[in-house]
């Protein structure tokens, strides 16, 4: 006869139907003899009953087949992109060789960012207006003209509607006649024997011969050195003459400021000039201009040249505006011993320009000229510089001073604003 | 496993969606009866059987073994009522679930509304024990007792063997017994009444 504790083992799969033959019998047997299992199997019974009928309302009774098999919604196929993408969320690590550049990207961004920005820093060109760009246009040639760069020092021909890459040379012959067509609405007539190196639209320099200028109002001042002195420029017509020893200017039309190391003057409409390096006193005398405008009159531009020259330059839009700055300073016609300058300091420019300050008497008549070179302004360490005067007693005696400075481009192009001008006395 | 699972798995494949009507019917049951055990008591059940039915035919293609038809079942069952519990807690919270459904009988009806009163608190208390038991234990349990399915049933929908859950069955009686007993609960002397296949 089978044990209490085995027949008691069979109670549940009896009640649950899954009991085999042979151990319903044994269990039926069991139970019939043995009182003590007679009652805990009818007690294992009645929890059963009771669990079939606290469950029974709850069980399910209709065929959810119709309903479900009614909105059967489409299979997703398994096809390729799907099982990429199914593989790929579960073997994150599984990337190809641009996932592995991808879980790089965060530390290349900033590399690449820092590649570029040296990139762009290395072919940054401090010297700005030894740049090569295109300056204008050639409207004439005629006789013998030549051209050459201080790249290529070969002296090439020259011929109408060529285009000015500056820095250029030209050189005049004998015969040669050439004029110039600068961006900014400037014509530069140059006559025989004449050479002249164009660094820009806005500024040239005249070794030898003579020219005759009509400059249009630009953006930025308009400025010929010659050997011995410097001519700036606002817009105006003049002739200037290298001679052997000094330079002749001539203004037919507006002012234009005539300089040297020692002194500048202003020479109006009517006056002339003549400036050699030595000279203290720039002396303006009246001359007529017939004859310099009679000459100017025998260069004339090539048609076709002038006219695809003026076609070109009516489109660009010029911004008209004075980079020289005005200052007036009450001097109660006390001695001055010094100039102090003031600007508003940038701290991240380099390539600024060097700045020439010009003093003149409440007429307008010049006193003195000086120059504050750009390291003052690229030394960040301070935003205010001090100009010596050279002869205090130069200076007393005025009510007012006209101090005016004016930007040097050749160290660069980066314009300082001055916040405020005083003067010393001793 | 069944037999005839992986056979008609391969049908649905074959574009042929009758074969699943099959598989619904076969697994129905348990379905049904596992979106009862966890969101029963709001309602739900037969929402959350359809829409594991249908998740099922939608992925079937990602089923790798054919074989394992019904435990995949059983977890796109609970992962649909497990969303269904997400998605409503808000209301669900605030919400008093719905007394469990009890059928009075005539029997009852005969012994009266106080005895049918007590019967329905005697049975709330056996859903509180059947909440006591162990993890495992519970899913055969209420599997086995609301649809009466087979041990080889309830084996191939949870993914044990048919000798497993008669042990478990075995076990989780006998803890529910105990747990009764500990709350001084006496079995209501029903008829035996056990419904046949």
């Amino acid at each position: 006869m089978a044990s209490c504790g085995q027949v008691k083992n069979l109670f549940t799969v009896y009640l649950d139907g899954e009991a085999g033959g042979a151990d319903r019998l044994i269990l039926e047997q069991h139970v019939q003899e043995c009182a003590e299992c007679r009652s805990a199997f009818e007690s294992t019974r009645a929890t059963a009953a009771f669990l079939y009928e606290t469950f029974y309302p709850d069980r399910l009774r209709k065929d959810l087949a119709p309903q479900v098999m009614a909105h059967l919604p489409e299979m997703d196929l398994p096809h390729a992109l799907n099982h990429a993408l199914t593989q790929r969320a579960k073997h994150p690590e599984e990337q190809g060789a641009f996932g592995h550049l991808r879980t790089w990207l965060p530390v290349f961004a900033p590399v690449l960012v820092v590649a570029l920005g040296l990139v762009l820093w290395a072919s940054w060109s401090v010297n700005q207006p030894a740049q090569e760009r295109n300056a204008g246009m050639v409207l004439l040639q005629q006789g013998v003209v030549s051209a050459s760069t201080d790249a290529k020092p070969l002296r090439l021909g020259v011929h109408p509607s060529d285009s000015i890459t500056t820095p250029v040379r030209y050189e005049t012959g004998h015969d040669g006649g050439l004029i110039l067509g600068l961006d900014g609405d400037s014509e530069i007539r140059v006559f025989p024997d004449a050479r002249l190196k164009v660094y820009n639209a806005r500024e040239f320099r005249l070794e030898s011969g003579s020219v005759h200028c009509s400059i249009g109002k630009g953006e930025r001042y308009f400025r010929i050195s010659t050997p011995d002195g410097l001519i700036t420029v606002f817009g105006t017509v003049f002739g200037v003459e290298v001679l052997s020893d000094s330079t002749r200017v001539t203004v037919v039309k507006g002012a234009v400021q005539v300089e040297n190391e020692n002194t500048f003057t202003v020479l109006e409409a009517g006056e002339q000039t003549l400036v050699a390096p030595e000279t203290k006193v720039l002396a303006a005398k009246k001359v007529s201009v017939s004859e310099l405008v009679a000459r100017a009159e025998t260069l004339r531009p090539d048609t076709a040249a002038s006219l695809a020259f003026h076609r070109k330059s009516q489109g660009q839009a010029r911004k008209l505006f004075r980079a020289e700055q005005v200052f007036v300073v009450e001097t109660k016609r006390e001695p001055v011993s010094a100039i102090h300058l003031e600007w508003k300091l940038d701290p991240f420019l380099t390539s600024h320009a060097g700045y020439d300050v010009y003093v003149s008497d409440n007429n307008m008549r010049p006193l003195f000229k000086a120059h504050v070179d750009s390291s003052v302004f690229i030394d960040k360490s301070s935003s205010n510089c001090t100009v010596a005067v050279p002869d205090p007693a130069l200076l007393a005696g005025n009510s007012v001073l006209h101090i005016s400075v004016l930007p040097d481009y050749t160290t660069g192009l980066i314009e300082t604003p001055f916040t405020e001008v005083a003067v010393t006395s001793p | 496993m069944h037999p005839e699972d992986a056979e008609q798995i391969i049908q649905c494949l074959a574009g042929d969606a009758e074969a699943f009507g099959a598989l619904i019917k076969r697994y129905q049951a348990a379905v049904y009866a596992t979106a009862f055990y966890y969101v029963g008591r709001y309602g739900a059940a037969e929402d959350v059987s359809q829409e594991a039915f249908w998740s099922a035919y939608r992925n079937l293609c990602s089923l790798k073994d054919h074989n394992r038809f019904g435990p995949w079942l059983r977890g796109i069952t609970t992962r649909k009522a497990a969303n269904w519990l997400r998605r409503h807690i808000a209301r669900v919270q605030q919400e008093t679930p719905v007394p469990r459904r009890w059928t009075l009988s005539i029997e009852d009806a005969r012994r009266g509304p106080d005895e049918a009163l007590r019967i329905a608190e005697r049975q709330e208390q056996l859903h509180e024990a059947i909440d006591a038991l162990p993890d495992r234990y519970r899913l055969p349990v209420v599997l086995r007792y609301m649809q009466e399915l087979s041990y080889e049933e309830i084996a191939r929908f949870t993914g044990d063997t048919p000798d497993e859950i008669r042990a478990i069955l075995h076990r989780a009686l006998g803890q529910l017994r105990g747990i009764l007993a500990q709350r001084n609960i006496s079995e209501v002397d029903f008829p035996w009444r056990r419904a046949g296949k």
